[in-house]
């Protein structure tokens, strides 16, 4: 069974096109102009469950323009998103029972409150059973170390406290999918190493679906099995990692290959 | 004063940058005005004369009091105790320029965005409820000066307010008390005379009436020439005193940054 | 029904939790307090001196006023204190922290109303409270249990249908795209009006301020209704009705906003 199928799925973004200075701001209130950007276009692809897969692109590129519309946020612009079954904006909070979400650039933790309060607030509000609660905290504790800083509220953490916080709340119901958006943008090596254990040790045990963005290739080698390429909102390559390397080798950056790849558009 | 004016000129931009808060403010006082206007038109109805106004009076005092009232309302305590808060105002401190004239210069710089827009709207509506019958010349020049002297005044007000924010970081509580207690006391809801008893004393003894009343009046006829002059050297004793305030807080407050230890 | 059940456990939770926040940051409560007391009085001693000058406005005696004032008062402070996440929302859609509520299984309308809580709403109410209780006092009412049960519906229909004003005037946001958005603050300033009887203004403000943005179902009819005023009865009729058109609005508005929610950051 497939865990999200997206079929020609479109994002347009209107943007005002307003002249600067008084004189255009007064144009705008009589005749608004408006052009059409669109960030993703009509892209499709099937995740089965269990896979974790890369979204790799340059920034701009729709990535988190593609896990917004997965996660609910956004409603797309056209075509269909199936997430287990369901459409994920119509069907939010069913949909948002399955999922986990970790976006790096911003935390998902309660701000003012002790991290501790937030799992307590978490397990309200996904209605989690105290035996599965209890088993998890206690196994994301050992792994992801957070009884150093549980009683912080989360404005005090640091940037790689705070992401091994988020990661455990988006995963602490137990979710199929675990969407991740750029979850160590800015993170030292040692705990990159820490979470992207953590999050090959939870595919492997509970066949969590895991899809990632990042523009940093090198981080994904270990942990994905597959790769969607994105550019300027269309899919350049779609294939198992390991068909990237007997295409281009090993040793490429993630700018070349894509230039590569703009060259022969779709190698596969 | 090459660098006051670059102070001006950052002030009116900020202004500028800001007029929604500006408009925001203004709205609700406009708001306010209107329903005054309203109320006193219901009042007139039934009685002619009010503590020594009439119908025609008020439909002025209204509008003036507004005018006189929005201009330099946009306070910097905020942004003044954000400043305090964060520590910023060391550099401030440091630059070779007197903390408080530079506050100065930056709020003429916006008070000259805020008059522009409070002007062109407080101006045709008074003109297209009043018209030109009641304008006069000498009183308009005389209106003027007070209303400058106002400003005057407003401004050592926010500054003596602004140095509260060293002792407390409720910076939106002080400038809004300061807000409240101009309204209030300076007349721009009530004409100070239809104050009750005491109070109507009392508020003649206070610095805010030289904000709003004391232009309306000399505006409206209230007051006669001698009246004029007299009220106006009031004025200028206040913003002295004010200002005296203002530079012996100002020292004491100052020296509680070396306390915090920045 | 359970659903219900959940959302009131989780309003309680989301509360609780920013009631310990504020103690966290711990503000000068007194001097909160005061400057609270301190802006109703001068509010309040406006009316008293217009009064000291005229024996009534349009018709109303400054008692009655005071109704009209503590009805509108009360349902201020109660959204502060209850929903005064409404106050937040246009932030929150330029900051898109609306995306952490959308990822989680609970409506955003809950999250959003409870964002924040301000103490000064208590202090609002409290104040209310004692003004209805002056103002019913003074003002010679034919009590019947019927009426003391209005009295209490009227009032808990002013906090709706305001917090639905607000909350439309918020959700805006959703369309207009900028940092702040000063509609919220416009409606609620308009309150200012509808603290003196709607009767005094020119039938444009009345069709526009008291009728589009609902404000006499807010204080005008239901209070003219209690002190059997000529007329109000119907208006005051309606006062359920333009409950529920607010309510569904707010809803709709809500629904068709997240539609265009862009999540753009800033």
């Amino acid at each position: 069974m497939n865990a999200i199928e997206v079929h020609d799925l479109k994002k347009n973004y209107r943007i005002v096109r307003k002249e600067p200075g008084i004189a255009g701001s007064l144009k705008h209130l009589i005749s608004p102009r408006y052009e059409e950007l669109s960030a993703v276009k009509g892209i499709t692809f099937q995740i089965p469950q269990g896979e974790s897969v890369a979204f790799l692109g340059a920034n701009g590129a729709g990535k988190s323009t593609t896990i917004k519309m997965l996660t609910g946020i956004m409603q797309p612009s056209g075509g269909t998103i199936k997430v287990m079954g369901k459409d994920p904006f119509s069907d939010r909070i069913r949909n948002a029972k399955k999922i986990g979400v970790v976006f790096g650039q911003k935390t998902q933790l309660w701000w003012d409150i002790p991290v501790a309060e937030t799992f307590r607030l978490l397990k309200k509000i996904y209605e989690i059973p105290e035996e599965q609660y209890r088993k998890n905290m206690e196994k994301f504790s050992n792994i992801l170390g957070l009884q150093e800083f549980m009683d912080q509220p989360a404005r005090k953490l640091s940037l790689g406290q705070r992401v091994r916080a988020d990661l455990a709340a988006a995963l602490v119901h137990d979710p199929p999918i675990l969407f991740l958006d750029e979850p160590t943008i800015g993170i030292d090596v040692a705990v990159k190493q820490k979470i992207y254990g953590f999050l090959k040790e939870i595919n492997r045990e509970r066949k969590t679906t895991i899809l990632l963005t990042s523009h940093d290739m090198k981080d994904l080698e270990s942990l994905c099995d597959r790769l969607i390429i994105l550019e300027k909102g269309e899919i350049l390559f779609d294939d198992p990692m390991d068909r990237l390397f007997e295409i281009y080798g090993e040793g490429l950056s993630l700018e070349e290959i894509i230039i590569e790849l703009f060259e022969h558009r779709r190698v596969s | 004063m090459k660098k006051y004016l670059a102070y001006l000129r950052c002030g009116f931009l900020d202004g500028c940058a800001y007029r929604q808060y500006f408009i925001t403010g203004m709205l609700a006082n406009f708001i306010q005005a209107v329903v005054l206007f309203f109320v006193w038109k219901s009042i007139f109805h039934y009685q002619e004369v009010i503590s020594g106004y009439t119908w025609e009076i008020m439909k002025q005092y209204v509008f003036v009091s507004f005018l006189c009232n929005s201009i330099f309302s946009m306070g910097f305590e905020m942004d003044a105790a954000e400043r305090i808060i964060k520590g910023d105002i060391i550099l401030d401190l440091l630059k070779p320029v007197s903390y408080r004239t530079m506050l100065f210069f930056r709020m003429l710089g916006t008070a000259g965005m805020e008059f522009a827009v409070t002007f062109v709207l407080v101006g045709g509506i008074y003109l297209c409820i009043n018209g030109v019958q009641y304008l006069d010349f000498f009183r308009t020049v005389l209106f003027l000066i007070a209303l400058l002297m106002g400003m005057g005044i407003k401004f050592c007000l926010q500054y003596l307010f602004s140095l509260l924010c060293f002792y407390t970081d409720n910076a939106y509580g002080v400038s809004k008390a300061r807000e409240t207690l101009t309204n209030f006391f300076s007349g721009a809801l009530v004409p100070l005379a239809m104050f009750p008893g005491i109070l109507r004393e009392a508020v003649n003894f206070l610095p805010f009436r030289g904000i709003v009343y004391t232009p309306c009046c000399i505006f409206i006829g209230f007051f006669s020439i001698r009246e004029c002059i007299f009220n106006i050297f009031l004025q200028f004793i206040w913003i002295l005193v004010l200002g005296g305030l203002g530079t012996l807080l100002g020292k004491k407050a100052f020296s509680v940054i070396s306390m915090y230890g920045g | 029904m359970k659903a219900l059940g959940k959302n009131v456990i989780l309003y309680f939770a989301f509360q609780k939790q920013n009631i310990k926040t504020l103690l966290q940051y711990r503000g000068d409560f007194l001097m909160m307090i005061v400057f609270t007391l301190f802006s109703q009085g001068c509010s309040l001693g406006l009316i008293y001196i217009i009064y000291s000058n005229i024996p009534q406005v349009g018709g109303w005696t400054m008692w009655e006023i005071c109704l009209l004032y503590g009805f509108l008062l009360f349902s201020e402070g109660f959204i502060n204190f209850f929903f005064q996440g409404a106050w937040k929302v246009t932030n929150m859609i330029y900051m898109s922290d609306l995306d952490r509520f959308l990822t989680r299984p609970v409506s955003v309308g809950l999250q959003l109303l409870t964002a924040k809580i301000d103490f000064e709403g208590l202090n609002k109410m409290v104040i209310a409270a004692a003004l209805l209780g002056i103002g019913i006092g003074k003002c010679e009412i034919h009590w019947t249990v019927f009426k003391g049960i209005c009295f209490l519906v009227f009032l808990g229909e002013a906090c709706v249908i305001r917090l639905c004003m607000i909350w439309i005037a918020s959700c805006m946001s959703f369309w207009m795209k900028s940092k702040s958005n000063s509609l919220n603050y416009f409606v609620i300033s308009l309150g200012e009006m509808a603290k003196y009887p709607l009767a005094i203004y020119p039938p444009v403000f009345q069709g526009i301020f008291g009728y589009l943005i609902p404000y006499a179902f807010v204080s005008y009819y239901p209070v003219g209704c209690i002190l059997e005023k000529e007329g109000m009865a119907a208006g005051a009729a309606c006062t359920p009705l333009v409950c529920l058109v607010m309510a569904a609005a707010a809803y709709l508005v809500l629904k068709r906003g997240l539609r265009r929610y862009e999540s753009t950051s800033h």
